[in-house]
């Protein structure tokens, strides 16, 4: 999998489809597939997982979008309010999910979305900045922690 | 067909702008690093990917089209990153955090 990915990006890159580059495409991802699974934490059985999950990662990937919408409406509100009232607070929850992968995903998705940003992450421990105290509210069992769970089955 | 690109071109590019516009009034407003930066944030991924498809409706079908896709997807895995380590290292460095805000263990 990972070597149509990297070829379909060399493809786009090139933005043309002649003998020479397809060559040098195929030769190319070929070299970087086989680095990537002696150097990297890629396997054959990951990429096997995630060809499983690609409906499933899609849907949150939508989801995610309309949390970015609904998080960039609520930040307009704020700034366009003359006296907006904000309440920022500090909070740290600890949330439970195995994989690496996971616990990035998790902190990115918790910045992009309503007024919240994870300011550090430190093993299951993430610390969490809110503009206003009330999102903060059941955080730590929001729609991202459940999806993600799911995909890590 | 033209007319109908020419409007959705002017609807997405405009309101990425309009977007921007809002960021960059909310930057000046607050006045302490972590609610700056949640303007900054949240505002830049919207209005990115408002602006690029604006530009892919401008490019039409080509491979340029799917050259801005992979802008978008590198911005929206970046952005966070930066938040994060700007927000780390105000959270390091300010002693007395406590004063600007309120702190839950």
């Amino acid at each position: 999998m990972i070597f149509t990915f990297l070829f379909i990006f060399w493809l786009i890159l090139n933005g043309k489809i002649t003998m020479e580059i397809v060559l040098l495409g195929l030769i190319l991802s070929m070299v970087v597939t086989r680095f990537s699974y002696k150097t990297i934490r890629v396997s054959r059985e990951l990429e096997k997982k995630i060809i499983n999950k690609f409906s499933k990662i899609i849907k949150y990937l939508f989801i995610l979008l309309v949390e970015v919408i609904k998080a960039n409406v609520d930040i307009i509100k704020l700034v366009l309010t003359k006296d907006p009232e904000i309440s920022p607070t500090l909070k740290t929850i600890k949330v439970d999910l195995k994989s690496r992968i996971s616990k990035v995903a998790l902190a990115n998705s918790i910045t992009l979305t309503p007024g919240t940003i994870t300011v550090t992450m430190n093993g299951d421990q993430y610390l969490i900045h809110a503009i206003v105290k009330s999102n903060l509210d059941d955080i730590e069992k929001s729609i991202f922690v459940e999806k993600l769970e799911e995909l890590e089955e | 067909m033209e007319l109908i690109r020419l409007i959705m071109m002017i609807l997405f590019i405009g309101s990425g702008m309009f977007i921007f516009g809002v960021a960059t009034f909310g930057l000046f407003k607050f006045d302490y690093i972590l609610n700056r930066i949640h303007v900054a944030a949240k505002c830049d991924t919207l209005a990115s990917l408002l602006i690029i498809i604006g530009l892919m409706f401008y490019s039409g079908l080509t491979i340029t089209t799917l050259k801005l896709a992979i802008v978008v997807v590198f911005l929206w895995l970046s952005n966070p990153v930066g938040t994060h380590l700007i927000g780390q290292t105000e959270i390091i460095t300010n002693k007395d955090i406590e004063k600007q805000c309120e702190v839950i263990e």
